[in-house]
């Protein structure tokens, strides 16, 4: 495989010699056995491949006149940046991978609290210059690699979005390369030279670029972005430890984090509206339980002798701990007063404050996503529903019934009924439901595993009334799309149509999964 | 020697975190400064970053990639830092160094070898040296006002190595007058010193390696001395780790205690034995060698099989890069009266690589001066005068780069500047 | 058939409407646009009629005017090419209150006098605009973005799920109403986004209705503070505000804080007979910021304690030269009321505060920087100025936003609209106005009327692919043709 020598030429104009390359050795690093969420399901096994060729373009005028020829010459394209997911990788013969890599400026706004990056940069560097500011935004659970545009305009959620919000609502102006090689710029950026401000000029064309989650480039290429960023506290987080015990110490009189048990679900939730109701808190969770299994393992041998121990089932049962993240943003009276109100709560329903460390190893500067692949080296989501907290909550019982179904072959978690969160100051809730399996397990078991996570969790989504960000990524939306919106699907389509006419971004996005279900006999399309 | 497929599980289970390539997200210092991987940094192509050489190396051991030169290039262009070993084993436990070391030794083993490796192992071969330099000279570093105190068992035995012996003799020479300063009976193997093998073993010519492993080690045992004393951090990660490793045993089980300069003198300056008198008047940073730092953990054999979840039977030990020896040197310098040491964005196990290390100032010299004058950089970055060292490979890298960008930075190793502040001079 | 007796067949004769007098009704609004008049009105009360209504249009190919309730400000509602008015006052239900998730869901003729009045029973509140007309539409304002005076919530939008009738008459819920079998669902609407990889809400926010007609949406309520505490800082010129506004807003300090001029200040403050327009003048400084700091439910007290303290240290700290007071000289126990009258809406029977003046506003929004607005405010006062307008011939109402990052500027130019000439001369002089504004870098996101003209001859690539959005949801362009780009 490999592009037409014109083609080759022409794309080697555009970003040099250096910056491009179509050896099937260097093709064979981007090829599809790499994506952390969804690897090693039907997805990678059955459709994504290495690409043609790799450019790494180094400006938005370079991206631009990349993707023009890829129109002229009806090249589909995949553009990558931090590269987490399998969508990312090409799923069609002869595609051309754009790695944005070089694209890493970074600039920060202090006074005005925004940052403009480069979809080469990664939140961790984001953290570190926002920190230095007193400012901060969101870590997100896709962890601190993720790079900070594609992030955005993907997912961007996590407990810190408590405050923070949704990504999309932080996106500012922006650079967009649409499928047809057209720069459009958006938000104040689309008037002016200057990226301060998001809305768009009317109807806002942010909306065309993600919504509950992204394209995973399918439209198109954002080369430079503006995302804003909120006031944090001013204390410095000092870094300590040693790999892999590494930490930000908090500052004692401005963040702390605290571990909370209740004596019932019920009540755990409970505290959960009550800390929202009251508008304190910077974090508001309830992860499962089996994440405290790896923060406590030194091994994964260790993980699964106290995972299997007897009795697990009990515990998990009667294992209500919530984690409650406070911020002096104001003060350090601020923070007094947010942790009086938290236990005049924690008082009123029976809670009892546990120990915990007082320092950062995951959602303020550092999210360890990537550790949930070290205990059974296969892991993706199968809901992240974003509604009410009580739909989460529910909605997490009845997955966790669904689930005993299919374990094995999937990790036994004992009921566990998922990640559950606050949003937006508790006006939304979020469920994250996890699942674990054995990438080496048998042929057999996988497709057991396809078919949970391509057809019965989804199936389950629209029986019950879940709200599922991951549908699209995980079923098949031309048989699942009928039920959302209606038909939401065919809007997707209709949008594809006008801004992708050669449907050459990242194909066969958005109908990746109707391809997988297409090719393979393991899983139903009877919808 | 290390085969590739007992690595397999490690490729197919990457997921593409690259926290193989990014500064641990805790130490993060921002978009300068912010990878550690410098093959990644210098190539941009996903190819010649630690994720990519995994699949890489899947797609060859499930025979979709033939040997090609391109595949060479990607397979040796890397220092073998082992920056990915740490970062990987924050988070997954695979074993992305350990898979890069057997797919060398996989090239090797077919015949696919670059030929300015193979011309190191003929010059080891024939001079028992890295540079091809006479062996008669390899002694002569040895001051001669210096008397050999060893007298065998019990004994320190200080183990030169190339660098030391033929060039940076300042190193040894300091090394040697501290120890005689502090009186402590040195040994040396004089002409029964070779080569580590560091060159030849982590440019995957195992058979080599194991020939002047087992040389080394019978002239080190049979002089009796309990502990070999290094001033080299390649020699310090060879004899420690690439050694047992080559005969398929553990550290433990050597007969013998592989100890760096810096944490013996470090010790020697705690408890009083030498006391650093002269003010060394200097804003200086410490470059923690990759071979002395998050690669110097002892090595465990390990034989078992993968169940159930890729879980180990039995379970090994990892090696994570926590223990290696970051600490003594920087007590050595934090007790120099004058010395300000401040730490660079990326240190400790974050440390970035000189780029000489990996068989890469031989094959690949573009990415070695890269690197070094990247560190150079980042030195400059938080105003030192003087980078520290604790290796003579790393001193050689960072001196050819201030000269070639003319800064005014001065490389010196961790040894001298104890030296001056000791005994008032150097070598 | 013609179109009237179809029409008649959807919604019924009785709200089938082309009297004459109706029709001029419909045919201007409180702008200073010129009056066109519509061909029918129809008033539909369910979500089908709406859809037949829709799919008539583009089967005959006429215009529809979507028109959410009784007053309009920026003349989106005015038929610029003639056309059928879909008026949904008929719309009026508050479908629910949800306490427990902190949010309502209303239909798109509910005014804010009436939802304002309903979550009042709750201790609740919608954060809305500035001082909102009572009888306008709530959904409308979200739409239209209009900016929340309270700025605390770092996701200002309260907009949550909708359902809404596209141009082609196809019905669909975004955000987590597009679960099938909503409301029969665990999901009650609350996530906005989506579905999909497309955020459907983004299109109809800001698209002055041609994108669709929305028939009801969800938004957030924030529980009404107990306990408040108001504080005055009179100024000289807006530029002594803008300090305050970054450290304010970025150490997070208080719900309200906004910036008057003295004349929005006196319309305001008149609502009471006991203050006078011409006393007021005399007492109240050029410019007047207000700041109020609101205990939450729990430990209200405490939480005004320590703003408070925060809130003195910067003024003692930072602005030493600048009074921080804890009431209005001149305007005795207004910092009791005001608190409500922020979170209120204008209060039915009153002239509305914007028409008290000369009965006609025309309102400039733009957004800027904080730090660029009184350069702006000179820019606009110097060609105002040209045209005969002196200091306090203009309305000006400066919000900041999102933690002080930003700034909403409204300008109100005032006119008599009984006078034609007088419009006239207003809109001349706004339209200068605007463009000075533009050229000196306000931006325009809400672009009404002739703003439309200069942004999108300035912004052709979104212009461009905002158009094919457009053709993607109204092929055949039938919803409000004629305004935006569009």
């Amino acid at each position: 495989m490999s592009l037409a020598p014109e083609v080759y030429d022409a794309l080697e104009a555009v970003v040099g010699s250096r910056y491009i390359t179509q050896d099937p050795v260097d093709c064979e690093a981007y090829s599809g056995s790499r994506g952390g969420h969804g690897k090693d399901l039907g997805m990678e096994r059955v459709l994504c491949q290495p690409p043609a060729a790799v450019v790494l373009p180094g400006s938005t005028r370079e991206v631009q006149d990349v993707v023009r020829i890829c129109n002229r010459y009806q090249i589909p394209f995949v553009p990558v940046s931090s590269y987490w997911v399998t969508h990312c990788a090409p799923r069609v013969p002869e595609a051309l991978l754009i790695d944005l890599k070089r694209l890493n400026s970074l600039e920060i706004d202090d006074r005005h609290m925004f940052a403009v990056v480069g979809p080469g940069v990664i939140y961790s560097q984001l953290l570190e210059e926002a920190m230095r500011r007193g400012l901060y935004t969101t870590t997100p659970g896709g962890g601190s690699q993720a790079s900070v545009v594609a992030n955005h305009l993907t997912c961007g959620f996590s407990p810190l979005n408590y405050r923070t919000g949704f990504a999309e609502r932080r996106i500012l102006g922006l650079e967009w390369v649409a499928p047809d090689g057209e720069l459009v710029r958006m938000g104040s950026l689309a008037m002016q030279d200057d990226p301060f401000w998001g809305e768009g000029i009317g109807p806002d064309l942010r909306g065309v670029l993600r919504g509950y989650i992204g394209w995973y480039g399918g439209m198109g290429i954002v080369t430079r972005m503006a995302v804003k960023l909120i006031p944090f506290q001013p204390e410095r987080l000092v870094p300590s430890g040693i790999s892999p015990e590494t930490a930000l110490e908090f500052p004692a009189n401005r963040i702390r984090w605290f571990n909370i048990t209740f004596p019932t679900r019920e009540d755990l939730v409970e505290a959960m509206y009550s800390i929202a109701r009251n508008e304190i808190g910077a974090a508001v969770t309830k992860v499962p339980v089996f994440w405290r299994y790896i923060a406590r393992a030194k091994s994964k041998e260790h993980f699964w002798e106290m995972w299997e121990a007897p009795g697990k089932e009990e515990e998990i049962k009667n294992s209500h701990i919530l984690r409650v993240l406070l911020v002096g943003y104001t003060s350090e009276k601020h923070l007094e007063y947010e942790i009086r109100v938290l236990e005049d709560i924690v008082k009123d329903l029976g809670g009892q404050f546990r120990p915990t460390k007082q320092s950062d190893e995951s959602w303020l500067k550092n999210a360890d996503s990537v550790g949930m692949w070290w205990m059974t080296g296969g892991y993706a989501s199968i809901e992240y529903t974003i509604d009410t907290l009580d739909c989460g909550v529910r909605g997490g019982e009845y997955l966790a019934e669904l689930k005993t179904q299919c374990t094995p072959p999937l990790m036994p978690d004992y009921g566990d009924p998922g990640w559950f969160q606050m949003g937006e100051l508790g006006h939304v809730g979020y469920l994250e439901f996890l699942t674990y399996f054995d990438p080496e397990d048998s042929e057999d078991n996988i497709h057991k595993v396809d078919e949970w996570y391509y057809v019965t969790g989804p199936k389950k989504d629209i029986e019950i009334g879940l709200y599922n960000g991951f549908t699209l990524q995980e079923s098949p939306v031309y048989l699942s799309g009928p039920a959302y919106g209606p038909n939401f699907h065919l809007w997707m389509d209709r949008l594809k149509g006008a801004y992708d006419p050669r449907r050459i971004s990242n194909p066969p996005w958005p109908a990746d999964v109707d391809e997988v279900i297409e090719k393979v006999d393991w899983l139903e399309r009877d919808w | 020697m290390l085969q590739l497929e007992h690595y397999k599980y490690d490729a197919a289970r990457c997921v593409g975190c690259k926290g193989c390539v990014w500064v641990d997200h805790i130490y993060m210092p921002g978009v300068q400064f912010g990878m550690k991987c410098p093959s990644a940094a210098c190539y941009l192509f996903d190819s010649y970053a630690p994720y990519g050489r995994m699949k890489i190396a899947l797609a060859v051991m499930e025979g979709r990639l033939p040997y090609s030169d391109k595949l060479a290039d990607i397979v040796y262009s890397c220092t073998m830092c082992g920056a990915c070993d740490a970062g990987c084993k924050r988070n997954l436990d695979l074993e992305p160094l350990l898979l890069l070391e057997a797919f060398r030794q996989r090239c090797v083993a077919q015949g696919y070898i670059l030929p300015q490796h193979r011309a190191v192992a003929e010059r080891i071969r024939a001079t028992h040296n890295y540079f091809g330099r006479s062996h008669e000279d390899r002694a002569r570093w040895w001051p001669e006002d210096v008397k050999k105190t060893g007298r065998g068992k019990g004994d320190v035995l200080y183990f030169t190595g190339c660098s030391s012996s033929y060039v940076h003799k300042e190193i040894s020479q300091s090394i040697i007058r501290l120890l005689q300063k502090a009186k402590i009976a040195v040994t040396h193997l004089g002409s029964e010193e070779w080569c580590c093998g560091y060159s030849l073993v982590t440019t995957g010519q195992v058979e080599e390696a194991r020939h002047v492993a087992v040389h080394n080690i019978e002239a080190a045992l049979k002089s009796g001395a309990g502990t070999i004393l290094v001033g080299c951090a390649e020699c310090y990660k060879t004899w420690k780790v690439e050694y047992p490793k080559l005969l398929g045993k553990s550290t433990a089980d050597m007969g013998y205690q592989v100890v760096h300069a810096s944490e013996y003198l470090a010790g020697l300056v705690q408890d009083g034995t030498l006391a650093p008198g002269h003010a060394v008047p200097m804003k200086v940073t410490y470059h923690d060698p990759c071979n002395l730092g998050r690669l110097s953990e002892p090595w465990t054999h390990w034989e078992g099989t993968r169940g159930r979840f890729g879980t180990l039977q039995p379970p090994k030990e990892y090696r994570r890069g926590t223990y290696g020896v970051y600490e003594p040197p920087r007590q050595i310098l934090n007790n120099i009266p004058g010395i300000e040491l401040v730490d660079m964005p990326r240190h400790r196990e974050n440390a970035w690589c000189c780029g000489f290390g990996g068989g890469v100032r031989d094959a690949f010299p573009q990415l070695a001066g890269w690197a070094a004058g990247e560190r150079v950089t980042e030195a400059q970055s938080v105003g030192a005068e003087a980078i520290v060292s604790g290796c003579p490979w790393c001193k050689a890298g960072m001196q050819q780069a201030v000269r070639e960008s003319r800064s005014p930075v001065e490389v010196l190793d961790v040894v001298e500047v104890l030296a001056r502040a000791v005994l008032g001079r150097v070598g | 058939m013609n179109l009237k007796d179809e029409l008649i067949k959807i919604v019924g004769r009785d709200y089938v409407l082309d009297a004459a007098e109706i029709l001029e009704q419909y045919s201007r609004d409180h702008s200073f646009y010129p009056a066109r008049r519509p061909n029918f009105v129809v008033r539909p009360h369910n979500t089908e009629e709406v859809q037949e209504i829709v799919k008539l249009a583009n089967r005959c190919q006429v215009p529809l005017i979507p028109a959410s309730s009784k007053a309009h400000f920026h003349g989106c509602t005015i038929p610029k090419q003639g056309g059928i008015v879909v008026d949904m006052r008929r719309f009026d239900r508050i479908l629910e209150i949800d306490e427990r998730n902190r949010n309502v869901k209303i239909e798109a003729g509910v005014t804010w006098g009436q939802l304002q009045s309903t979550l009042a029973q709750h201790e609740g509140m919608v954060v809305g605009p500035l001082m909102p007309h009572p009888e306008k539409s709530v959904i409308t304002t979200f739409l239209e973005r209009e900016v929340p005076v309270i700025q605390i919530y770092e996701y200002r939008e309260p907009l949550l799920s909708m359902e809404v009738v596209w141009p082609t008459g196809d019905v669909f819920r975004t955000g987590s109403a597009s679960a099938k079998n909503y409301p029969n669902t665990l999901v009650k609407g609350v996530c906005p986004v989506g579905p999909g990889s497309v955020d459907f809400y983004r299109f109809l926010e800001g698209a002055q209705g041609t994108m669709g007609i929305v028939i009801w949406a969800l938004l957030k309520f924030e529980y009404r503070p107990r306990v408040n505490r108001t504080f005055f800082v009179p100024l000289r010129s807006p530029a002594e505000a803008v300090e305050p506004f970054y450290r304010i807003g970025r150490r997070k300090i208080g719900y309200e804080c906004l910036l008057l001029d003295k004349t929005s200040l006196i319309s305001i403050l008149t609502r009471e007979p006991r203050f006078d327009a011409g006393s007021l003048d005399h007492v109240l400084p050029d410019w007047c910021l207000i700041l109020v700091l609101s205990g939450s439910r729990a430990r209200p007290e405490e939480r005004l304690a320590y703003e408070e303290e925060a809130l003195r240290e910067t003024f003692k700290n930072e602005f030493a030269g600048l009074q921080l007071l804890s009431s209005l000289p001149g305007v005795p126990g207004i910092e009791h009321k005001l608190p409500d009258w922020l979170r209120d809406t204008w209060p039915q029977g009153l002239p509305f505060w914007k028409h008290s003046f000369k009965c006609g506003c025309e309102d400039l929004p733009f957004i800027s920087r904080p730090e660029r607005v009184p350069g702006l405010l000179e820019v606009a006062a110097g060609v105002a100025g040209r045209y005969g307008h002196k200091t306090g011939d203009l309305g000006i109402y400066v919000q900041p936003l999102e933690n002080s990052r930003a700034c909403h500027v409204d300008l109100s130019f005032y006119f008599n609209p009984d006078s034609a000439s007088g419009m006239e001369w207003t809109r001349r002089v706004y339209a200068e106005v605007a463009l000075a504004l533009m050229n000196s870098g306000a931006l325009y996101t809400r672009p009404y009327g002739v703003l439309a003209d200069l942004v999108y001859g300035r912004a052709s690539s979104y212009t461009l692919a905002l158009k094919k959005l457009k053709s993607v949801f109204d092929p055949n362009h039938i919803m409000a043709p004629g305004n935006l780009c569009f």
